[in-house]
Formats: structure tokens, C-alpha cells, sequence
């Protein structure tokens, strides 16, 4: 079982789990309808997608108001940050690159 | 959409959408950075005015600037991590300067005159102006544009 591919984390593995969280992990918070936009799918796809990442403690959901309009904003969880890190450490270790990991925003 | 590994294909999805993020924020940081700039250059220029309640005015004018940038970072649909320190860094340094100055100014023409404020005024705003030019740099040129 050395394989790297067993690192990978089941939960992000899926392609739009993981977009998910790629984009989640390059800024603090964001929006629903901007995680929707970037990641090109349905609110009820998002929601179902979002529901699985938050049971699994990966991300974050606020709800609140701007103005009169409802906002949801997503954050990832420490444990998410980990999580997202070792599956594209594993990515990279399958692919045999481990020069350069996807960098966190807010340089 | 396949449950197939493809780390390449996923690695460079993920690259793809840290920087479609990371521009979105660029764009507006920048824009609130120049904004929040042309704000407090504003605010100080209350300094100019002939006013027994200087002070006052300037706080009052202080404090809704930043109500409103407060409330006008809410409207974002991605916040950056670190965002508030950086205007808080901007925000302090502005402080500095308007202390340090307007000290000066008193030191050297006891009353300041005008030009005085206003020349000041530019220079307080340097860290906001500051934050927005480094922001700028995340963003990528627009390609056809000039």
C-alpha cells in the first residue's frame, strides 16, 4: 500500500468536490453564486456538492444578508487546507512532480 | 465528469482556478485600495477648512469612510485571506502620517496654510494608492486591450 494513490482523499476526489475546494483555497471566503460561476454548475449540483464537504468538516457554510439579499459564503476549514494539501501532494507524487504544490491565495 | 485520476489534468484545473480566484480578488482590491485612497485624501482635507471642531469633523469623517468601506467589502463575492490586515496596515500607516506631518507643518508654519494640507493630503493616501498598485500586479492584461 505505497502506492501514492492511496493518499488521495475520497471525499475531494471527486472533479467537482475538488474544484471546489481549489477555488475555496485560494481566498479566505467566497461567495455561492461565485463558486457556482468559476466552477461552472447548477445551484442544486453546488448544494448537493458543498452539503457532502461540509459533513466531511472541509468547509465552512455563513449565511447572511447583504442589504436585503440572502448570501451564502463558503470558507474552508483548517482540516479542509490539510486535506486539499495532501491529495495534491499525492497528486504530484503519482505524477512524480513534488517541486510545486497549488499555492494558497493572498499572497 | 469521470471518477478516473488524472493528476495532471487536476493539478492544472486547480492552478486554473486558484488564478481565476486570485485575479477576481486582484480587480477588486485594487479598485477598493484606490478608492479607499481618494476617501481618506478627502478626509483629510477637512484639516484646510477653518474649523473650531476639527477634530471632530475629522473623526466623524474617519469613522463613515470606513463604515462604508466595511460595508462595501460585504458586497464581495470573494474575500482574500489577509484582506483586513492589509487595510488596517494602510489604515495605520495613513495615521502615522497624518501625525508625523501634521506635526511638521505646525513645527515649521505654526498655522499651515493651505497648500500645505493639501500636498499633505496626497501624501497620506500614498499607502492606500500603495495597496491597489501591488494588487495590481495579480492581474493579468487583458488580451486586445491596451
Amino acid at each position: 500500500m505505497n502506492h501514492p494513490r492511496h493518499e488521495l482523499d475520497s471525499v475531494i476526489h471527486s472533479p467537482v468536490r475538488f474544484s471546489i475546494v481549489a477555488t475555496l483555497a485560494a481566498a479566505e471566503s467566497a461567495e455561492f453564486g461565485f463558486i457556482r460561476d468559476t466552477v461552472e454548475v447548477s445551484d442544486s449540483v453546488l448544494s448537493k456538492q458543498v452539503s457532502t464537504l461540509e459533513q466531511a468538516g472541509y468547509i465552512r457554510v455563513d449565511k447572511g444578508y447583504v442589504g436585503k439579499r440572502p448570501r451564502t459564503w463558503l470558507c474552508l476549514t483548517d482540516m479542509g487546507v490539510a486535506a486539499f494539501r495532501a491529495h495534491c501532494t499525492a497528486l504530484r507524487a503519482i505524477t512524480g512532480d513534488t517541486d510545486s504544490l497549488p499555492r494558497q491565495g493572498g499572497t | 465528469m469521470s471518477n478516473e485520476i488524472n493528476p495532471v489534468g487536476s493539478l492544472g484545473e486547480a492552478e486554473r482556478l486558484r488564478q481565476a480566484a486570485d485575479e477576481r480578488a486582484s480587480r477588486w482590491y485594487s479598485r477598493y485600495f484606490s478608492l479607499a485612497g481618494l476617501a481618506m485624501l478627502a478626509v483629510f482635507c477637512i484639516y484646510a477648512l477653518p474649523s473650531p471642531w476639527l477634530w471632530v469633523a475629522f473623526a466623524v469623517a474617519m469613522a463613515a469612510a470606513l463604515i462604508l468601506f466595511w460595508l462595501y467589502e460585504r458586497t464581495q463575492p470573494i474575500r482574500r485571506r489577509a484582506s483586513q490586515r492589509r487595510l488596517w496596515a494602510a489604515f495605520f500607516s495613513y495615521l502615522a502620517l497624518v501625525a508625523a506631518l501634521s506635526a511638521t507643518g505646525t513645527f515649521v508654519f505654526g498655522t499651515p496654510p493651505t497648500w500645505w494640507y493639501l500636498t499633505t493630503a496626497v501624501v497620506v493616501a500614498t499607502p492606500f494608492f500603495l495597496a491597489a498598485a501591488l494588487e495590481r500586479r495579480h492581474i493579468k492584461p487583458t488580451p486586445g486591450m491596451p
